[in-house]
């Protein structure tokens, strides 16, 4: 029975780190918290549903989805973000005005109720581990976390590309010094950060449901995971994938209730003491002037 | 009469004649739209104090919204005592509390200290919808005994009204002080201010504790308004809306969050019935204020009325660079 519940716990970090890496990355090298992800998350999620619905398979449906998202990004990010490059304070109210604008539009377009996820075939059946059942789909969340880590690692360590983006994360000054065109390489970031929050999006549905309130259902989620992991850490972003999917797991089959609770508990007492995560470096502390 | 008083007759003509018009044949639907809308007008007023008076951006000042309804429902249903005395207990203890909530949120800046409030009040909001026992979960608090002169619609809708004619008044009354003036230096350059003796974390803990304690007023006439207390008032989209109402209003003009807190939830709840999308046409236009109208409703007319003390706009470009310039030269 623990395998069962340790087993879905490894599922739900596969898919928090999914949905926090873009999050982390964007924070990484815009100092943007980006709450217009939570609108890419919810645009992934409709557009997966609309392909599945329309006899689309589910990965050709899933990658979609993430491309649909990146696009949306994309134009937020040359169209609305751009021009506050040097106002990170207007470029975060803009991010969640975009939030509410995606949700609202997804509200009006397919309507408030909650659809039904079209799952057939193997995807939908269960495997017994534990002694209970475990649906195979959420074996397939923990192969797409997998999958998704393993690709992003590659790109910022194994490729040229990668090494400017790091460059960018550890100091933006440096990196134009370096004759690094930065301003190219944020919105290049910022639509990575589109498509794996619509990727995720497309992940959710199967077990989360589709509906207009996903996006800010699972902005909390991914702040907790961003905060713990460290902004701009992608490594630290599994780790606290993990701690999170697991303890919500096991938290969540005692006591159901308390499973949101005491992440948001773990949160707060992370900020406090240490405000740049477990794997961050990115000071969040206040330079504090003594009177 | 001096010439930057020359507004005082007009004000006060039109506060008599907002009180007596319900009597002289106001609809009572529209005496209990206003009520509603001039509370939200407290609450943008009680924001305006963090978004533009310390800078920072919350996303969790729901929270004292919230303290404000639970506070005042739970302290009338143990004690019965006066509605009116028990929103100003509620208030004052409010104040200390949200004190040592920022003092430790301070330490964090920018993004983090967003992050923080955040969560602070979600995590506030988790335990009111869970403690049923207190606050009867998802399902609220009703059958609060509110005082007699609650329950007339006509002085539930003219004491919020006087209230925020007496907090905008005062409010940038303090903000032309000295001590506002402190509050705007600590804002607008921390390093220097400190340098004046000023602390920065102090300083904004005040603001902030103030703040608190005018949205906890705020939910304490909500309740009123509402006479019962739900979770939901105090979710994380009312956070945004009042985040909303102050960018649109102008933050730091004060009187600019006041009009658009009343404008907007005057619009949200006569449009929704008409245009189900109200939300969607509100993110648009907030985005655009965003961008093009970084001091809001508050930046336009004439700024010699409006603006009497040389105001910066804080969502400005460069505006939150202070810290990272002086950092830097401070390793020349």
């Amino acid at each position: 029975m623990i395998a069962n519940v340790v087993l879905a716990g490894i599922s739900l970090a596969a898919f928090y780190f999914v949905l926090s890496a873009g999050l982390s990355l964007v924070f990484g090298i815009m100092g943007v918290l980006n709450f217009a992800s939570a609108g890419y998350f919810l645009v992934g999620l409709y557009a997966a549903w609309y392909m599945l619905g329309h006899g689309s398979g589910f990965l050709v449906a899933a990658l979609a989805a993430g491309l649909i998202s990146g696009v949306t990004a994309l134009i937020v990010e040359f169209v609305m973000l751009r021009p506050l490059y040097r106002n990170p304070g207007g470029q975060l109210l803009t991010t969640l005005g975009v939030m509410l604008i995606l949700t609202e539009a997804v509200n009006w377009v397919f309507g408030p109720q909650i659809q039904q996820e079209p799952m057939q075939g193997l995807l939908a059946s269960t495997l017994p581990v534990g002694g209970l059942p475990f649906p195979v789909y959420r074996l397939l969340l923990i192969a797409s976390g997998l999958v998704i880590y393993l690709l992003l690692v590659a790109l910022l360590r194994g490729t040229s590309l990668g090494l400017k983006v790091r460059a960018g994360v550890e100091s933006q000054t440096l990196a134009e010094l370096s004759g690094i065109r930065v301003l190219p390489l944020r919105s290049l970031v910022y639509a990575l950060g589109g498509i794996l929050a619509g990727f995720a999006g497309a992940l959710y549905g199967p077990f989360g449901g589709v509906y207009p309130g996903a996006g800010t259902d699972t902005l909390l989620l991914t702040f907790i995971v961003v905060v713990i992991g460290g902004l701009g850490s992608v490594g630290g972003t599994l780790v606290a994938s993990l701690i999170i999917g697991l303890a919500e797991a096991l938290v969540g089959f005692y006591a159901p209730n308390l499973a949101l609770t005491v992440n948001v508990l773990a949160m707060i007492i992370v900020l406090i003491l240490r405000p740049q995560g477990l794997l961050g470096r990115a000071p969040g502390r206040r330079d504090t002037h003594a009177a | 009469m001096p010439r930057n008083r020359l507004w005082l007759p007009p004000l006060a003509l039109l506060a008599i004649l907002y009180v007596v018009w319900p009597w002289l044949g106001g609809s009572p639907f529209l005496v209990n739209l206003i009520t509603g809308g001039v509370i939200w007008g407290i609450f943008a007023v009680s924001y305006d104090l963090v978004l533009g008076w310390t800078g920072e951006i919350s996303f969790g000042h729901a929270l004292w919204f919230g303290a404000g309804i639970y506070g005042v429902a739970l302290l009338v249903q143990a004690t019965h005592i006066d509605t009116m005395l028990a929103i100003l207990i509620v208030a004052a203890i409010t104040a200390p509390l949200s004190f040592l909530v920022h003092i430790i949120s301070l330490r964090l800046r920018g993004a983090y200290f967003a992050m923080i409030t955040f969560a602070i009040a979600e995590f506030a909001y988790l335990l009111v919808q869970n403690a049923t026992a207190l606050t009867g979960g998802t399902n609220g608090l009703t059958g609060i005994m509110l005082s007699p002169y609650f329950l007339d619609p006509n002085f539930l809708y003219a004491i919020p009204a006087a209230l925020l004619l007496i907090f905008v008044l005062g409010l940038r009354a303090i903000g032309r002080s000295r001590s506002g003036r402190i509050v705007h230096a600590v804002r607008d350059n921390p390093t220097r201010a400190a340098l004046f003796g000023h602390n920065e974390v102090l300083v904004k803990g005040i603001t902030l504790s103030a703040s608190s304690a005018l949205a906890a007023i705020a939910g304490g006439l909500y309740l009123a308004y509402q006479g019962m207390a739900f979770p939901d008032a105090m979710s994380s989209n009312t956070g945004f809306m009042v985040l909303l109402m102050v960018v649109i209003g102008g933050a730091d003009s004060i009187w600019g969050p006041a009009v658009a807190g009343i404008g907007l939830y005057l619009l949200e709840n006569s449009l929704t019935s008409t245009t189900a999308h109200w939300s969607l046409w509100l993110g648009v236009v907030y985005v655009l204020v965003v961008r093009f109208l970084p001091n809001g409703l508050g930046g336009l007319g004439p700024r010699r009325l409006w603006a009497p003390r040389g105001q910066t706009a804080i969502l400005h470009e460069g505006a939150g660079q202070s810290r990272t310039k002086v950092r830097e030269s401070n390793l020349e």
